[in-house]
């Protein structure tokens, strides 16, 4: 029963594999113009969570029967990771944009008035 | 050991497990950062080769099953060979990438060249380290299990399990951001 799971998981893993490089293959086939890069960003993006779900249920087995503390942690970690990847985007972007534009206050260096 | 003591010894594995997610997101998160960060040179679309790159997934997928089919297997024998064949995926999967790594360095494209190929390196380099410390550790495990018996190395043989299949996920992971849509946007 338990090997049927295992064989089921890595079935199911190959074939979102397959399809997110088929997808990407398409892709560049077609001089990347087959569908809009954010739009196929996110279906690579939800393919691979797709296939980390696939992973965490058919082979580290977790769900109804996992403990309590071994799913918070796990969300816990997911939330981090979530912070840490976004976070980190989101502050390079802000200083890579401050970059770009001009400096808005006065440049001048001010003398000491007393 | 007893059920209380393997309980606890899952848990901190599995924490440890955690952490280690952590240090990728780091290290993704880097990538994500420098990724354009080219120094003029080339990018990830004219470096990375999809094909080759698809081969070495199908490959870890593989070694993985066979060591999930390993953590069912009843005698010691089938355990022994299913973690031989997981092991031997697992060194073709380090030979393939230690060959990318190779002819990226000797086309000049190491990882001093630009912020990219740094990130590029530490992050994919990283992940190639825990299969090469995972490969070493699945030896021993191979050995405990054919002198003691498969009874006596249930629980190392689970931790392996966990531990490999993490390895999984983050490639997963890699393949996904830093090769697919790397190369596609």
């Amino acid at each position: 029963m338990t090997t049927t799971r295992y064989i089921t998981g890595f079935i199911l893993s190959l074939l979102v594999t397959c399809m997110s490089f088929g997808l990407v293959w398409a892709h560049m086939a077609k001089d990347h113009a087959l569908i809009s890069h954010s739009l196929l960003a996110m279906l690579v993006l939800a393919l691979a969570i797709v296939q980390l779900a696939v992973q965490l249920i058919y082979f580290l087995h977790v769900g109804r029967e996992s403990k309590t503390r071994d799913i918070l942690s796990l969300i816990l970690a997911g939330f981090l990771i979530v912070f840490i990847v976004i976070g980190s985007l989101w502050i390079m972007a802000n200083l890579q944009l401050n970059h770009g534009l001009p400096y808005q206050g006065d440049i001048t260096p001010q003398t000491a008035t007393n | 050991m007893n059920k209380a003591w393997q309980d606890k010894t899952y848990f901190g594995f599995w924490l440890y497990i955690l952490s280690d997610c952590l240090l990728f997101a780091a290290l993704f998160a880097s990538y994500a950062v420098l990724r354009t960060a080219t120094a003029a040179g080339p990018g990830p679309e004219e470096l990375l080769n999809l094909p080759f790159v698809f081969v070495e997934t199908v490959v870890l997928l593989a070694s993985n099953l066979f060591v999930g089919l390993a953590l069912v297997a009843k005698n010691k024998k089938s355990v022994v060979t299913l973690l031989l064949a997981a092991l031997v995926l697992g060194l073709v999967f380090l030979g393939l990438e230690a060959r990318e790594f190779a002819t990226l360095i000797a086309e000049g494209h190491g990882p001093s060249t630009s912020a990219f190929l740094s990130s590029f390196f530490g992050l994919v380099g990283t992940h190639g380290l825990h299969v090469a410390l995972g490969s070493l550790w699945m030896i021993v495990v191979m050995a405990h299990v054919w002198t003691r018996g498969v009874h006596e190395s249930s629980t190392k043989l689970r931790l392996l399990g966990i531990f490999w299949h993490f390895l999984d996920i983050v490639w997963i992971f890699i393949f996904s951001v830093v090769y697919l849509l790397s190369a596609a946007l």
